[in-house]
């Protein structure tokens, strides 16, 4: 656990006055030190008309690819910081490395393609799609190469889906090392992806069913990261995907093509996907033997446990965060489930005595991220959000000492346990272990 | 009366036949009667080779090749020891909170999931040396040299005694100690009730912290990896 900041707030107006100016300038990511007494900000004695209304304002192709606000520019991915984080949990090569998605500052359901999370085993190429293919060939009636252009010629299906990687919230398991939303738990993003089943494909190439039992996904990336797949879950609601949220894949995603594996953890979603093996035999590569795999507290340990289990976790108020005063809040946050569809979040401001069911603010998709708020006064008395999700299978988000309870403290991946935010009397806001 | 010579005739003859053998020609060299959308196009095995590198606990697919301890030490020592250290006991550390780098024999306690200790499969190391390893400049080692590197790493795991030559032929019979170290994943393995008036939390006494669920040799979940019987 961290120990709070003892920074002084003031109740001073001028210095208040001060803050919010140098907060608009900094933009959204900036955070008011401020009273916590509910008070009206001193205003002028009048309006003034701002510069940007009195004098004309930038042409179109500007950008010939919009940008944000550039008083948005503390919206960003980030590291982890070494300083911030449990011993030894920051890689030491950039290539081989993550960088976090900012989820306080996302609203609705879709991360824009520019924050979505990364993560690489060997850093993200620079390919060229008139020299990518896509070869499917094993136990299948005839080997296929598909050339990038003809696959975005097949009957396509868009789908909206949460990708996590399964070492998410890591630092919260056991310890709670991180501080903010983004440094815990900002490897989930969610996006609509377009693209055409695998079930199409392999009828193409003629799958023979009655051998097939896995297929081996390989990238075209340094490390050709490669992971088996069940054919079941390869023939049900597996796709290559080319475009993400309406434009081509980034490259950090996997460009020109990569896997989606709905609901399963992110490692699987092979990026820069450019062969597949039909196959009655998993690989047993190093990234679903020595890597992904759960160690037990019997020393046994758990291969493809690649369902992320419901989670929901709350961005708004967050760590890191402080209220600038007493008042209402809306607290808003993020749900998910590999198994499907979240069917109610709960939310409790007391620590986890009280609950009271949470308004599903967005659409609801089938494994993807549900947006819920819930309405909350702050009194300036301590509280301790947390949020609690339940899943179509009736599945309920446990408390981290459950899952050390039931798994051991060897595991660390696939991490769905309740974040609890303490609210201080000062409104700072802290990550605190239930 | 002809609008044209019988010179000019033959010459349009040809030419409409060459168009239709050019408007043709891209069905009649792929053939589509076994695909819907006729997209994909038909090709050996032989083409794929240079992809094909994947090499499952089988060992059917490793490239003909051997390697020995001594070999495997000099190209650890030039192309690996930077990263994992002497003797593969590295950890080099890019900075002092960093995490290090990949150690590859056990040097620490339980629980480390190092080559001897953890991994099932002797393949797997082939498999990764050959796809992803050396990290900056992958997929530039030639066969023999990887045969040797393995043959070095699971010598300096005491997974094989020092004298063994690896190859094509043997690579695959290697027994790991901890081949039969992996269940299937049983999870959902906590279950909860939605409480919501006067719950207990875990810091309560009388708090149900559920029950260990580690291994279930009835469950067989779907995406389990298994070798064929």
């Amino acid at each position: 656990m961290i120990k709070p900041n003892k920074k002084q707030s003031t109740t001073d107006c001028s210095r208040r006055n001060f803050m919010l100016k140098s907060s608009l300038f900094m933009g959204s990511g900036a955070i008011l030190l401020s009273s916590l007494k509910q008070q009206v900000i001193a205003a002028p004695k009048i309006l003034e008309v701002p510069i940007w209304s009195k004098s004309i304002g930038n042409p179109v192709l500007h950008h010939s690819y919009g940008l944000p606000s550039n008083f948005e520019h503390q919206v960003i991915r980030r590291k982890s910081n070494p300083d911030d984080a449990p011993v030894e949990y920051v890689p030491s090569l950039d290539q081989a490395s993550r960088s976090f998605t900012p989820l306080a500052d996302l609203r609705g359901v879709i991360t824009p393609n520019g924050l979505f999370f990364e993560r690489y085993h060997g850093g993200y190429p620079n390919i060229d799609p008139q020299k990518h293919k896509l070869i499917i060939h094993g136990l299948v009636k005839r080997n296929l190469e598909i050339t990038v252009e003809r696959l975005k010629r097949y009957p396509s299906i868009n789908k909206i889906y949460f990708l996590e990687c399964s070492g998410n919230s890591y630092s919260n398991w056991g310890e709670n090392e991180g501080s903010s939303v983004q440094g815990i738990h900002g490897l989930v993003s969610c996006a609509q992806w377009t693209g055409v089943p695998l079930s199409l494909l392999f009828r193409e190439a003629g799958i023979d069913l009655d051998k097939a039992k896995y297929v081996i996904a390989e990238g075209a990336d340094a490390p050709s990261m490669a992971r088996s797949i069940a054919i079941t879950r390869a023939l049900d609601d597996v796709f290559v995907a080319y475009a993400q949220n309406g434009e081509a894949l980034r490259a950090e995603q996997g460009y020109p093509l990569r896997l989606i594996v709905p609901g399963c953890e992110g490692s699987i979603n092979i990026k820069w996907l450019r062969r597949l093996e039909v196959t009655d035999t998993p690989l047993f590569s190093r990234n679903e033997t020595s890597k992904y795999t759960d160690l037990l507290g019997n020393d046994m340990a758990r291969n493809a446990s690649l369902i992320m289990e419901a989670k929901s976790v709350i961005i708004a108020p967050s760590g890191g965060q402080i209220l600038p005063e007493k008042g209402f809040y809306e607290i808003r946050g993020f749900a998910w489930s590999g198994r499907g569809s979240i069917t109610a979040v709960d939310v409790s401001t007391d620590g986890g005595k009280n609950w009271q069911r949470a308004n599903i603010s967005s659409d609801i998709f089938p494994k993807a991220i549900t947006e819920f708020t819930f309405p909350w006064q702050f009194t300036g008395e301590k509280a301790i959000l947390i949020s609690r999700a339940i899943d179509e299978t009736g599945y309920v988000q446990p408390y981290t000492q459950q899952l050390l309870k039931s798994r051991g403290h060897n595991y660390g991946y696939h991490n769905n346990s309740m974040q609890a935010w303490e609210i201080e009397t000062n409104g700072r806001v802290q990550n605190v272990i239930i | 009366m002809s609008l044209f010579d019988r010179g000019t005739y033959y010459f349009y003859l040809l030419l409409l036949l060459l168009l239709i053998i050019g408007s043709i020609r891209p069905l009649l060299a792929n053939s589509c009667t076994e695909q819907d959308y006729c997209l994909g196009i038909v090709v050996s095995d032989t083409y794929i080779t240079p992809w094909d590198i994947d090499v499952d606990p089988s060992g059917h697919s490793l490239p003909k090749g051997s390697g020995s301890y001594d070999q495997g030490l000099a190209i650890y020592n030039q192309q690996c020891i930077a990263c994992h250290g002497p003797q593969g006991k590295g950890g080099i550390r890019m900075g002092e909170k960093l995490r290090p780098l990949p150690q590859l024999v056990n040097i620490t306690p339980l629980p480390h999931k190092s080559i001897g200790r953890y991994w099932p499969y002797a393949t797997t190391l082939f498999d990764y040396i050959q796809r992803a390893m050396p990290f900056y400049t992958p997929k530039s080692l030639k066969p023999d040299q990887i045969y040797a590197l393995v043959a070095y790493l699971l010598i300096e795991n005491n997974v094989i005694s020092k004298d063994v030559i690896l190859t094509n032929e043997n690579l695959a019979e290697i027994k790991m100690p901890n081949r039969n170290g992996f269940v299937c994943d049983i999870r959902p393995d906590t279950f909860n009730l939605a409480c919501m008036q006067d719950c207990l939390t875990p810091k309560d006494k009388g708090f149900d912290l559920g029950k260990i669920v580690m291994t279930d040799s009835k469950s067989l979940q779907a995406d389990c990896l298994l070798l064929p019987e």
